[in-house]
Parts: structure tokens; C-alpha cells; sequence
């Protein structure tokens, strides 16, 4: 090893070496960029709780449907019950959608000439069903079944909301595991008399006492367990 | 560790050859539950660079795709809803299936109008509410992709408006000749408006000449009683009331016709509990299902199988006299016998004698069907002088059958066959070698070829039509006992096919519906038509003939000629089973079948040379060496597998395999034994040579091993009698308590299952069933040699004793649902809890995939699912592709049809198991509630309960003292798996109980025990 500095670095005199210093603000970098970056932690986290939660994201979903059927003439104004179009939901898990033949029975008759009642008649005598947009709608892994949840006293209200006053269905509740979770941890909150179930605008004068009642009389212990929903 | 060693048994256990020299084939699965390369995808991108690649990407499609946007669903509700129909809920149609002759009664599950899932008619009384796996199985030939999807002519798509008037055509000319020059070749068809059809194709063209082939089919039977009586019958045997059953070279409880029935009234007799246990001669070259339960199973080669019959009965005519039989079968028998002095151990002989005489009237004689006709002609001989006629067994006139493909090769040799129609069956795949009947074939001017599937035989016609599955068409079918039930369609033919009889009509120039034809068929009245619909039988069986006494009928005559060829068999013998899975090759293109591990070798995906290892010494062959078979100028390559139990110098090759016209699944699976194979169940003096090339085996046999501990427990009928406890015994543990404070399951439904090992045939049925009810993926062969099976149920098979006397022990694993489950322990996520009902729930969409639980469960039974096999089926599609994470392919739209909406289909990346059918359980407890009642007993049936044969499985609440399942629990010989670990398994096993005969027990076994 050569003992000898290099030519270019002898010529420098030691002292004429600029100094870089930090000023001294830059003293207050390592709390912005610590607060900063806990700040955006924080900010992802709260876009997935509440951004991204159905909450937020499927509360309110309404989309087109083929025909614009109204709940609220239906169910509200002529108060045809729940049942008689969605027949098949207090003896199985699907809510069936109602077939054409179900509405053919009063529109063979009322308003024949409508257009929307065309594309009805249509589908009626082609045998073509009419493709609904699902409203509201469960992931695949869940395991939904309306006829145990209308044996225990579990109104349409209560996941639906009035769908007797909506022109065009739109989703009320976020259907979260979470929200499940908050009835079948106290039902009593929600039961009501069988007779009730499709009577949306029907309210207890007390809830809760008429819900401790039900839960007790008709042994309605809802389950938490996981496969109570998910196989 | 002396706990280790189960007491009572006489040997260790052992699962294969390397578990029992502890080789490192065994070890390999032992220590690593996930082998080498889990972690690395298939084109060797190891995890590690693939998650880079993949957080790159991620990150620039976060940029670059920020619309979140709910999926559109379409609901498309009926236009017109049939009546009394509600979506969501399947629906049960009885119906009945036919495999060679072989019926028996289904129930099948529809949902929304497409058929899941088959299952046993408990009405049928040749199901008794049991399927095999075969049966099973047929659902997903119905969706099969590779199925014939149009009539096709020289190659070339075509359509049925084509056919018809290309066959008008020739049907005026055939007429104009009477049908001179026309054949017809049929399968086994035992649909009485098929016969019917037949004979009025007959009277329309009398020429016309009929032949019959079936790959399942033999008539040995009905001509070997005729040489004893001079009537052409089959046996029906009841095994139920049989205390002594001597069989020789009989599977009856595997792949011979019946076989679900007899595994019934089989099992009924294995339980000790239930009255007195019936005893097991079994005679075999190798070990087959019915071998692996016998009480005694004497090893003997094919050829030798016949000589050892000779022995017994020599020795049972001189001591019980000869009863009927003529002095001139007496001597022929004696004669025949006495070279053979030696060939049967002299006190094993004597024993069986001795308890078939002490057992007259309640003792049974069997012999397989390939077996030749003299040995039936034998067995009915002994049958009688036993008593056993119309008490164990009875008699019924054999269909009449038609001219065999022999007649056809001659005709077709001399050119005389001008159109040849072809019903079915894949004859030129399963003739017999000599025949060379695919070249013949060559000679026909016009085939025309109803099928399934395309296959070797619809290579060679010139007209392919599709063929209905059985789901697809109206039928009727009589089974062997005579019972008749309608086959009833679930759904419209996916392809525009045809059904048999329809075919016929055809033929007849008409044009009637399957219905129309089945309907004319039986002239029933509107309600005893729906009747026979919903009870899925017409009528029962049909009474037996009368017994017909001894006569030589030339049976003496063949008997000593049999006796002199015999004399002669020398060197490597052949043999062909038929496959337990894929049969005669008609399941061949079925992923269940191909996947289900054969339930002695535990092959899957392939079959093999099966040797001993005496002979594999011999030949410096070991497992996995591809050996050159030669016999009368054709040969065959095939990789050895040394198997215990195997007969010396004899090979057994398993039929069904090597397909080479076939879907997607089959390709490649297998060799091919019908190019060895000529009629006969065995072939002799065989030339073998070693190859020197190597071909990998997949083998399930050494996975989810639970290292030498006492799982199995077996004791014979004295110890269990003088021990009641022994199973419980076997392993003494300190008084268990747990870390933790145990919960307590006192309330409610608590289910649990209790499995029996006495009756337990090892068929491997409740496999297939599971896979149906739960949407289990196949995986293929190499995955499956890396040990990722994804089966919920593993039916462990362990051999014990030495290689040659091995016995074999069966036992279905599944999720025990244990209620200190050491795998919701570990794992990080909580995607594995305990329901209240005492489940071991797995939360599929809380899964993180990190094996932690699988790890620590101690016996092996969960599984993961390292891709998404679905989208990796042979038979999967591509998939537009909406994403840039969406799967670039997915299961064929078909095969979709078959799974069951109620249970999710697993994706990547996810730990999955036995449920206990939770979807069933759930869907009848929901019932309950709308009908305001309790479960009881019987309402949840899980899939492996419902389809097992044997009836070993029960499920039900074990709080409930009266259901069946707390009862078994109840019992003696109940043990828990591993109990040292306090696992409190849901899941108990009944051990095993033998019932060898008292001065054949071996002299280890005797010391042990005293």
C-alpha cells in the first residue's frame, strides 16, 4: 500500500471543503414523515372500514330493471301481500322470483295493452323468463334461507326495509356479516308474531318485551356458529 | 414405546413395502406431510419470485383500475313454474341403472333440474339403498364433455334427419333380403322392451342374426349348471342366512354381478353383536375385496384355484357320502383330486369340511364367475349335497342369451356380415385377442355404431350415434332376481341423442319415443304406472326354480377333461380381473373412477402388472420396472407393482385401462390388458421380460400415515368373546385432562359417527359419494404422486402378517370432529372453530392457507387445496377473461351442471375436509323447524352413510340413547382413534372382529392371546 495521496486530493486544502449541514427544520422531517405515514395508515384503514364496507358500497343499489315494476302500486297501494308473487319463501331458501305466469294473472286481464305488460305477455308465451338484476345479493359462500328466518318471526322489514314504498327496489340494510350478527345476537329486537311478518308498517308497542316473549314461547335460539351459514 | 404396538394382533401393520422395510418411499410421506416443491407452482416459479411478480402487478393494477363496481346478476325465474315445484329444493326421482347385467335401484337428487347426485333405492332389493362407486359415478358421465354430441357419418358431423334417410335406404334393401346379411350386436341389455323390440326386429326381418358381447358378461355360470343339470341357471346366493361361505376365486363382494346386494347380506353376518358371525374360505390368486375379508384366504394360482375345489370336494364326498351324485362324477371328482393332494393344507381342508358339514343347509359354496364351467358345475354339485338349495341359495333360469361374438368373427371372417349394427359396448377394444376383431371388422360394408362416448369400435363405423345416459331416457329393466323397475329420465338429452330401444325402433322403421315404447311395454293404468314411478319398482323378485337334482349332463366327461389340461399349465400365468373402478373400460374418461384408489394397491390413474414378491425376486423385477409380456405372438408393457398376497409365478393385470380412443381424462391411463387377454379369466406359460425401463406409479398407499400406533384394532371372535374390551384396552393412557377448561356439549343435536370395521369391505364407495355431495376436485396423477389427493374420506388399507398370508384391514379416515381438536389451536385466523353441535367447522372464506391446522392434525385428514383444480381439470374451458386477476379457465359448463349448489366449491389456496355433510344436516334441521318438530333418528344421513354397501357407517345424535349411532358407541369394541392425545373424536371406530376357525387360528396368534 502507497502511502501517497493522490494528486487531486493533496491540492485540496482540507478547510475550503463545503460542508453540507441539514437545516434546521429538517429536524422536524422524521415526526412529519413518522405522523404522516401513521396519518395514511390510518387512511387506508378507514377507506376499508368504511369505503369500502356494503355499508357504503351496496346500501342504495338500485339498478334498471327490465320492467319497471313498482312495489309501492303492488304491495303498497293495492296491498297485495309479499306471499302471493313470492310464494315459495315460507318452505324454502330462495325466495322465488315470480314467475310470468304469476302476474299473468291479473295483467291477462288489466292493462293488457301496456308495453311493459307486452314484454310481459311475451315472455309469457315464448316461455322466455325475464331477466331480473339482483338487488340484493350474498356472496357465494353464504347460505341464506328465508323459510327458516320467516318461521321464526323474522319480518321482510327487517332486511328489505318498505319495499311497499319503493318505486324501484333499492338495497336498505348491508346485508354484512356483522349486520346478520346484531339480530341473531338479540333477535328479540326484531321478532314479531308470525301473523305480522308481511305487514311492513306493522310496529310493537313493546319491541323488546314482545321479543322476549316470542324468543322464549317459540324457543328461537338463533345460531352463531359458523356453519349456520357457510358449508 | 410398548403402547405402540397394538396387542392383540399377532404381526405389525403395515401399508406397503417400503412402509415395512421403512424405505424411503414411506418416509418421504411420514415426514413431510406437504412434499418437497409445495410451495413451487408447476412451471418451477418458486413462490417467493411469483410473489414479487405478482405485488408489482398488483400495484400498477391498483393504478390502473379503480372502479369498483358491484357484478350484475341476472335472476331468470320461470316463465311457466312446473306445478308443485319450488327452486332451491332438490327433488328425488327414483329410477334404476344398469351396468353389464347387474341392476340395481337409484334414487337420484335433482336440483333445478339437473341430476347431482345418484344414490341407492332402499326399495330395490338389489341396492337395499347401497351404490358402488361405479354407479356413483355414472352422474358425471352424463355431463361428460367428450360425450358423442351428434350423429356423425365417415367423420363428419351430421344430424339424424341424414341418418334416417340414408337408413330408409338400406332398410327397403334389407327387407327386400329377409335382413340377410344384417347383424346386430348387442351389450348385456336386460330391458324387457328392448327384448321385445328384438323380437318383433326378428319377425320383420327373419334373417336377421343377433350376437351379444359385453366386456362384464360371462356365461360360465348358466353352462357349467347345465353340465350338472341340463338347465341353463344362474345362482342367486343370500348370504345372510350362510354361517359358512367357500368361495373360490369369487369376488362377489367387489365386481361380480350382485355384488351391492351381497355386500349387504354379507356384512349383516360380520357383526358379532348381531348374532352369530359367518366364516370366509376364500380361494385366490390375489387379493381381491372379498379375499381382504375372508377368514381364511388360501393363495393359490388361477389355474390351481379349480384343483383345490377338486380337493375339498373329494374330501367333503368322503365324508358325507355323495349323496345324489352319479358314481361317474364321484369318480371323476376322486380322480381329478388326486394329483392335486397337496396343493391345500390338509388341516385347512379338513376345517373347512368339517364346518361345512356341521353347517348343512345354513353353508354356501361360491365360485367366480370366470371361473370355468366345471367349477360351477362343482359347486352346485356341493351345494346340494350340503342342503344349501333354496336355503342359502337359489336357483333362476339364465337369460337367454344370445349368439356370442365368436359366431359374428366367423361370419365377419367370411363375408358374409353386410351391415352390422352396433348397440353399445366397445367390442373391438374387449374382444378377445384371437379374434382380431377390429381387422375383421374392416370386412362389414356399413357399421353403424349407437355410443356414448367415441371409443375404439366407433373408430371403425361408419355411422357414430349418440346414445342417452340413462338419465336421459325412459327404460325398463328386470334384475337377476326378477324384480322389474322403470328407468325414469331427470332431464331432456343434452345432445340430441337416442336411447337403445329407440335405436330399435328405429330399425323397425318407426319412430316411437322412448316413453311410448316402455309405456307399450307395460300396459299399466295411469296410477299403478305412477306408483311403480314413485317407488322406483314394479315388482319384487320373481320365485325360484325348483332344484334340479344332479345329473350328468356331460359333467363328468368335461371334468376329466379339464383335469387333463390342467395337468398341463405351466409357467408365468396371467390374470385378468376386471377393474374395480373403471370395469370392463366403459368408465374409463369418468376423473371419480380414475382418482378412486383401487382398494387394494391403492393405484390410481393407472393399473399395473401385480406380482409377488417371491416371483418379483425370482424375475429381478421391483415396483415400477416395465416388464415385456409375450404369449401366442401378442404382447403387452406394463410397470410391475409387487403385491402382497399375490399368488406365485402369476401376474394379474387389471382390465379397463390403456384406452386409446378416449375423452380427455382417460388419455393415457394405464396399459391394456385385453391385448393379452382371450376369453378365459387367465392365460398360462406367459413369457416375461424385464425392460429395463422404468414407468412411475401414483400410489395412495403410504399417505397420512399415523406411524405404527395402535389405529387399527382387530381381535378374532374367541378374544373379543373372552375380552369384550380388548379394543379399548389396547392402549392404557393416564387419566387425560385438558390445559384448558373443556366445553361442554350436553344440549341440543350433538352428531357423531361410528364406523365399523367388521363390516367394512373397503369398496371405497363412501369416496365417490363424497365427491359427488361435495364438489371434490380431482387433481391428476401427478399431483396425486405428490400426495395432494384431495378425497375427504382416505380409506387407509394396512396389510398384516407376512407378504404372502398378508391380511388386510381396512379403515375409513375422515374428519374426526374431534372436541378438542388440536388444529383450531393453531390456526391464526380462527378459520377452523367448533360449532355447538360439536362440528369442526372450516370457515373456507376466513382461510388464509397457512397449513398450520393440517400440520397438527394427528390423523391426516384435511386437505389443501395447493391450486384450483377445477380450472386444472383435463376438461376445463377458458374463460374470458374480465380481469387482471381473473382465472384464465374454468370447469367445462357441463360438468358444472353436476355440482351441488348447496355446498361451496373450494377455490385455491384453502384448506378444506369432512364436514359431516353439514348442508344435510342444516337442511334438515331447518325442515324441523317449518314442521314444528324434533329430528330424530335417520332424518340426517350423510353421503358416505347413504351410499355404504355394507351399511358400516352410522351418523346420527349421540345424545339421543335410542339412536343408532349412540348404540354402536355403546358398545365393547368401540375405541377412539389416538386416545392418548384426548382428542375426544366425534368420529369412533368398531374394531374389527375375525372368526377364523378354531384349529386354523396360527400357532403366533394362539400364544399371544393365552
Amino acid at each position: 500500500m502507497s502511502a501517497q495521496p493522490s494528486e487531486d486530493h493533496s491540492s485540496k486544502d482540507p478547510s475550503e471543503r463545503s460542508l453540507f449541514l441539514f437545516p434546521k427544520w429538517a429536524n422536524r422531517l422524521p415526526f412529519f414523515f413518522i405522523s404522516g405515514s401513521v396519518l395514511f395508515l390510518l387512511f387506508i384503514i378507514f377507506l376499508f372500514w368504511y369505503v369500502f364496507s356494503p355499508k357504503n358500497l351496496d346500501v342504495g343499489y338500485a339498478p334498471k330493471q327490465p320492467i319497471p315494476f313498482s312495489h309501492q302500486l303492488h304491495a303498497g297501494e293495492l296491498g297485495i301481500d309479499c306471499r302471493y308473487c313470492h310464494n315459495t319463501i315460507e318452505r324454502a331458501g330462495h325466495a322465488a322470483i315470480p314467475n310470468t305466469e304469476t302476474c299473468m294473472n291479473c295483467h291477462k286481464i288489466i292493462k293488457a295493452d301496456s308495453p311493459h305488460i307486452i314484454k310481459l305477455r311475451d315472455s309469457y308465451t315464448n316461455n322466455k323468463p325475464i331477466e331480473w338484476i339482483q338487488v340484493h345479493r350474498l356472496p357465494d359462500y353464504v347460505y341464506f334461507d328465508h323459510s327458516a328466518h320467516l318461521q321464526a318471526g323474522v319480518s321482510c322489514v327487517s332486511c328489505h326495509g318498505r319495499i311497499d314504498q319503493m318505486q324501484v327496489v333499492h338495497q336498505v340494510q348491508p346485508l354484512s356479516m356483522s349486520w346478520c350478527l346484531e339480530c341473531h345476537r338479540a333477535p328479540e329486537k326484531f321478532l314479531r308474531p308470525k301473523e305480522f311478518i308481511t305487514k311492513l308498517d306493522w310496529k310493537a308497542e313493546d319491541q323488546l318485551k314482545m321479543g322476549l316473549y316470542l324468543k322464549d314461547a317459540h324457543h328461537i335460539r338463533p345460531r352463531e356458529d359458523c356453519n349456520t351459514c357457510h358449508r | 414405546m410398548s403402547q405402540i404396538k397394538p396387542e392383540s394382533s399377532s404381526g405389525s401393520y403395515w401399508r406397503s413395502f417400503s412402509d415395512r422395510e421403512n424405505g424411503p418411499e414411506f418416509r418421504k410421506f411420514l415426514f413431510n406431510e406437504f412434499q418437497k416443491g409445495a410451495s413451487v407452482l408447476e412451471d418451477g416459479i418458486t413462490r417467493r419470485s411469483f410473489l414479487k411478480l405478482m405485488g408489482a402487478s398488483a400495484a400498477l393494477a391498483g393504478v390502473a383500475g379503480c372502479s369498483i363496481r358491484k357484478p350484475v346478476q341476472k335472476l331468470r325465474p320461470y316463465a311457466k313454474r312446473p306445478e308443485d315445484y319450488i327452486p332451491g329444493k332438490p327433488v328425488y326421482y327414483a329410477t334404476a341403472m344398469q351396468v353389464g347385467s347387474d341392476v340395481v335401484g337409484i334414487l337420484a337428487e335433482s336440483q333445478e333440474g339437473r341430476p347431482t347426485k345418484l344414490e341407492g333405492n332402499p326399495a330395490h332389493s338389489m341396492s337395499w339403498g347401497g351404490l358402488k362407486s361405479y354407479h356413483q359415478a355414472a352422474v358425471l358421465d352424463l355431463y361428460d364433455p367428450d360425450r358423442v354430441f351428434y350423429p356423425m357419418f365417415q367423420g363428419e358431423n351430421s344430424d339424424w334427419g341424414h341418418y334416417e334417410t340414408w337408413l330408409t335406404g338400406l332398410l327397403s334393401s334389407m327387407a327386400a333380403v329377409r335382413g340377410e346379411g344384417a347383424c346386430l350386436l348387442v351389450d348385456s341389455q336386460v330391458s324387457p322392451t328392448f327384448s321385445r323390440l328384438l323380437l318383433e326386429l326378428k319377425k320383420t326381418y327373419p334373417a336377421l342374426r343377433i350376437f351379444q358381447h359385453d366386456g362384464l358378461h360371462s356365461n360360465c355360470q348358466a353352462e357349467g349348471i347345465q353340465l350338472a343339470t341340463g338347465h341353463a341357471m344362474v345362482p342367486q346366493y343370500q348370504f345372510e342366512k350362510a354361517d359358512i361361505i367357500v368361495s373360490f376365486g369369487s369376488d362377489f363382494l367387489g365386481v361380480e354381478p350382485n355384488n351391492v346386494s351381497y355386500t349387504r347380506s354379507f356384512s349383516e353376518r360380520r357383526d358379532p353383536e348381531s348374532g352369530e358371525m359367518n366364516r370366509l374360505y376364500a380361494f385366490e390368486n390375489h387379493l381381491t375385496i372379498t379375499g381382504s375379508k375372508a377368514d381364511h384366504r388360501i393363495r393359490v394360482k388361477a389355474s390351481q384355484i379349480e384343483p383345490a375345489a377338486w380337493v375339498v370336494a373329494s374330501a367333503l364326498i368322503r365324508q358325507a357320502g355323495a349323496g345324489s351324485l352319479s358314481a361317474s362324477i364321484v369318480g371323476a371328482i376322486h380322480g381329478a383330486a388326486d394329483h392335486y393332494r397337496f396343493l391345500v393344507d390338509a388341516k385347512v381342508v379338513q376345517a373347512i369340511v368339517s364346518d361345512l358339514l356341521s353347517h348343512r343347509g345354513r353353508s354356501l359354496v361360491v365360485a367366480g364367475t370366470q371361473c370355468a364351467p366345471t367349477v360351477h358345475a362343482l359347486v352346485y354339485a356341493l351345494n346340494q349335497i350340503l342342503g344349501n338349495a333354496f336355503q342359502t341359495v337359489v336357483y333362476r333360469a339364465a337369460e337367454s342369451s344370445e349368439e356370442s361374438l365368436r359366431h359374428l368373427s366367423d361370419l365377419l371372417s367370411k363375408g358374409s356380415v353386410k351391415q352390422l349394427f352396433i348397440v353399445g359396448g366397445n367390442p373391438v377394444y374387449n374382444a378377445p385377442v384371437s379374434l382380431k376383431f377390429a381387422e375383421k371388422l374392416k370386412k362389414a360394408s356399413a357399421i353403424i355404431h349407437l355410443t356414448h362416448a367415441e371409443n375404439e369400435t366407433s373408430q371403425l363405423a361408419q355411422w357414430v350415434l349418440p346414445c342417452s345416459h340413462f338419465l336421459e331416457s325412459w327404460g325398463d329393466l328386470k334384475a337377476v332376481n326378477g324384480s322389474v323397475s322403470i328407468v325414469q329420465p331427470l332431464i331432456q338429452p343434452l345432445y340430441n341423442s337416442r336411447s337403445s330401444a329407440e335405436f330399435l325402433s328405429g330399425l323397425l322403421g318407426k319412430a316411437d319415443t322412448s316413453y311410448n315404447l316402455v309405456r307399450a311395454t307395460w300396459k299399466a293404468t295411469e296410477s299403478a304406472w305412477k306408483k311403480w314411478l314413485h317407488n322406483g319398482v314394479v315388482s319384487g323378485p320373481a320365485s325360484a326354480l325348483p332344484v334340479a337334482p344332479v345329473s350328468d349332463h356331460g359333467f363328468s366327461d368335461a371334468l376329466n377333461k379339464q383335469a387333463r389340461s390342467l395337468g398341463k399349465a405351466s409357467g408365468i400365468e396371467i390374470v385378468f380381473p376386471i377393474s374395480y373402478s373403471l370395469l370392463d373400460g366403459r368408465f374409463a374418461n369418468n376423473g371419480w373412477l380414475q382418482e378412486l384408489p383401487d382398494p387394494i394397491t391403492k393405484l390410481v390413474w393407472d393399473n399395473a402388472a401385480l406380482i409377488s414378491e417371491k416371483t418379483a425376486v425370482q424375475l429381478s423385477l421391483k415396483t415400477e420396472d416395465i416388464i415385456l409380456i409375450k404369449h401366442n405372438g401378442f404382447e403387452l408393457k406394463v410397470p410391475v407393482f409387487v403385491a402382497p398376497g399375490q399368488a406365485d409365478e402369476s401376474i394379474s393385470i387389471s382390465l379397463g385401462y390403456g384406452r386409446t380412443v378416449v375423452g380427455r381424462v382417460g388419455k393415457g391411463t394405464g396399459s391394456n390388458g385385453y391385448t393379452l387377454w382371450d376369453g378365459a379369466a387367465y392365460i398360462t406359460s406367459a413369457q416375461v421380460k424385464k425392460t429395463g425401463r422404468v414407468y412411475h406409479l401414483a400410489t395412495t398407499q403410504n399417505h397420512g400415515s399415523m406411524e405404527g400406533r395402535a389405529i387399527i384394532r382387530e381381535a378374532t371372535l374367541e378374544t373379543y368373546k373372552k375380552h369384550p374390551n380388548f379394543a379399548k384396552e389396547m392402549i392404557e393412557t393416564a387419566p387425560l385432562e385438558s390445559l384448558w377448561k373443556e366445553r361442554v356439549y350436553d344440549k341440543g343435536y350433538q352428531w357423531g359417527m361410528s364406523i365399523d370395521l367388521s363390516r367394512c369391505t373397503g369398496c371405497s364407495a363412501c369416496i365417490t359419494a363424497c365427491q359427488s355431495e361435495n364438489n371434490i376436485p380431482i387433481v391428476g396423477k401427478k399431483q396425486a404422486m405428490n400426495g395432494r389427493v384431495m378425497h375427504w374420506i382416505r380409506l387407509d388399507r394396512y396389510f398384516e402378517g407376512d407378504v404372502d398370508h398378508a391380511r388386510v384391514a381396512y379403515q375409513p379416515v375422515t374428519c374426526l370432529h374431534c372436541e378438542n381438536a388440536p388444529c383450531e389451536q393453531v390456526c391464526p385466523v380462527a378459520a377452523t372453530v367448533h360449532s355447538e353441535e360439536g362440528l369442526n367447522d372450516m370457515v373456507y372464506n376466513r382461510c388464509v392457507g397457512t397449513r398450520y391446522c393440517s400440520n397438527n392434525c394427528p390423523v391426516k385428514v384435511r386437505r389443501f387445496n395447493f391450486f384450483d383444480y377445477h380450472q386444472r381439470n383435463p376438461q376445463s374451458v377458458k374463460k374470458e377473461r374480465k380481469h387482471l386477476f381473473d382465472y384464465m379457465r374454468q370447469p367445462d359448463l357441463d360438468i358444472q351442471k353436476q355440482f351441488n349448489p348447496d355446498v361451496t366449491v373450494r377455490m385455491r389456496g384453502v384448506m378444506e375436509k369432512c364436514t359431516y355433510c353439514v348442508q344435510r344436516i342444516n337442511e334438515a334441521r331447518i325442515n324441523s323447524k317449518l314442521e314444528e318438530v324434533q329430528l330424530v333418528d335417520g332424518d340426517v344421513v350423510t353421503a358416505c352413510q347413504q351410499s355404504c354397501p355394507a351399511g358400516a357407517i352410522l351418523f346420527g345424535n349421540i345424545l339421543d340413547p335410542s339412536s343408532k349411532v349412540s348404540k354402536a358407541k355403546g358398545r365393547s369394541r368401540e375405541y377412539h382413534l389416538l386416545e392418548e392425545l384426548h382428542l375426544k373424536p366425534r368420529t369412533t371406530y368398531l374394531a374389527s372382529i375375525r372368526n377364523p376357525h378354531p384349529s386354523l387360528v396360527s400357532v403366533v396368534e394362539a400364544a399371544h392371546h393365552e
